[in-house]
């Protein structure tokens, strides 16, 4: 990794797909180097000049972006076989050649571009919000500790970006596994003061066939996250809500 | 795929897994303890072994009991971890962190002991049903002085005692026992030094026994 200092030329290797159903192919780009370069940048060089290292001429490079700050996870790909935000993927700290896919665990758009829809889908599943209608002023809601609110500041960094089911190898096409994001929003929303009420119907819904169980502890998850989320303590959070639960009938 | 996905979700699999989990411990680990202290009696020379095994193939119900708490157990989390490996993928070439590994070795080491429980039924507790044999201090010697036999022994061994301890580990965190990162941590270690001890006693039970 000493190719820190000064260098000609990039090499980035990107793995291309036209749309959902066309055949992958890796094209490899030649860049000129400038210092504090990073992914994203690489790749509006890239669309300046679409043009292959041999010459041959191409289509710009689809990804997505938005935040550039490494708050949005829009920008995630795989970068030299690991995931990440490609805006904070300086070129100076990576080895190379660089080698740029999309995420593998997501519909594919085209590209560099996912679909990571199936997220959202399961923070609707896991009821990741506080039900208030909003119809009458219900009055000011209970007050949060300073520790509650730093502990759930922490989950609340969460952004979608899909790193964390990358990374994780229950979570795949054999697997029914919701993955870390869900649970820890779940956890996140039974630990808000309004939240609680409806703390019962978030883990129910997590003891169900690809629910928390299914977790198999390989913990990915806290090493990817861009965030630093607790992924792991919350999932093991949401198992002891679980065995609560299950224990529930004893009080009947 | 999120379609299929739902298809998928019913509550009965999550009571299977966690009797997965539950059975692995209660009474799987239980009986393992139980039988590596009842092989230490080996370290005690061939009668007070003898002595042992004649104790508790005398026990009454022995075949209920067998099959209730050992048998039918070993095989439902048997049938259940296989499913498991179906439903796993490995990614430790991207992501090589130690958990990682440890979630691929409990896969191998489960399949490489369940290859091996199965041998050692058939050997010790079937065989000589079969062929009606006497299963004692000599047949156990016999078995262990075999180069292969007693290879596969330490193999499955090594598989069962790490099966064992790090299923110990995944246990807590699947029931909510330890859930930061700390408790974590200090229950890896606790059911390392656990599982290095019961190998270790294994170990030097079947050396001991070749005589």
């Amino acid at each position: 990794m000493n190719q820190t200092i000064k260098r000609e030329d990039i090499e980035i290797k990107i793995k291309r797909q036209e749309g959902p159903n066309s055949p992958a192919r890796w094209e490899t780009f030649s860049l000129k180097y400038r210092p504090g370069m990073n992914v994203i940048s690489c790749l509006m060089e890239i669309r300046k000049k679409p043009q292959t290292k041999e010459g041959m001429k191409t289509t710009p490079v689809c990804w997505e972006q938005n935040c550039l700050e490494e708050v949005c996870g829009a920008c995630t790909m795989v970068i030299n076989g690991r995931v990440r935000q490609s805006c904070t993927a300086l070129v100076d700290k990576l080895e190379h050649p660089l080698r740029i896919e999309p995420m593998s665990k997501f519909p594919l758009v085209r590209d560099l571009v996912v679909n990571r829809s199936s997220m959202f889908e399961s923070l609707k599943k896991v009821k990741a919000w506080v039900p208030v209608d909003g119809t009458y002023d219900l009055g000011p809601g209970p007050r949060m500790s300073p520790k509650e609110a730093q502990y759930r500041y922490e989950l609340s960094k969460c952004m979608t970006c899909g790193c964390c089911l990358e990374a994780c190898p229950q979570y795949n096409p054999q697997s029914a596994f919701i993955g870390p994001a869900a649970i820890s929003q779940a956890v996140l929303f039974n630990a808000h003061p309004t939240g609680k009420r409806n703390a019962s119907e978030r883990t129910r819904s997590l003891m169900v066939s690809g629910g928390a169980q299914d977790c198999g502890n390989a913990q990915n998850c806290v090493q990817v996250c861009p965030q630093n989320i607790p992924l792991t303590q919350s999932i093991a959070e949401m198992n002891r809500d679980i065995t609560k639960e299950l224990f529930g009938f004893l009080k009947e | 795929m999120s379609e299929s996905v739902a298809e998928k979700i019913d509550v009965k699999h999550f009571y299977l897994r966690r009797i997965h989990s539950l059975l692995g411990v209660f009474p799987v680990s239980i009986f393992l303890v139980e039988h590596m202290i009842a092989n230490a009696f080996i370290l005690k020379g061939p009668e007070a072994y003898n002595g042992v095994i004649n104790l508790l193939r005398s026990l009454p119900y022995l075949i209920p009991i067998e099959i209730t708490f050992i048998g039918l157990p070993i095989f439902l989390h048997a049938v259940y971890g296989i499913y498991i490996c179906y439903t796993s993928s490995l990614n430790l070439k991207s992501y090589g962190y130690a958990k990682n590994w440890f979630y691929f070795l409990q896969r191998v080491s489960g399949l490489i002991a369940l290859a091996f429980i199965a041998y050692h039924i058939w050997d010790f507790r079937i065989a000589s049903e079969v062929f009606h044999f006497e299963v004692n201090y000599e047949a156990v010697r016999r078995s262990m002085r075999v180069p292969w036999i007693f290879s596969f022994y330490v193999v499955g061994l090594v598989a069962t005692m790490f099966h064992f301890a790090n299923g110990l580990w995944l246990f807590c965190i699947t029931w909510g026992i330890t859930i930061g990162k700390k408790s974590q941590r200090i229950s890896g270690i606790i059911f390392s030094v656990i599982g290095f001890a019961l190998f270790a006693m294994a170990l030097q039970s079947i050396i001991v026994v070749r005589g």
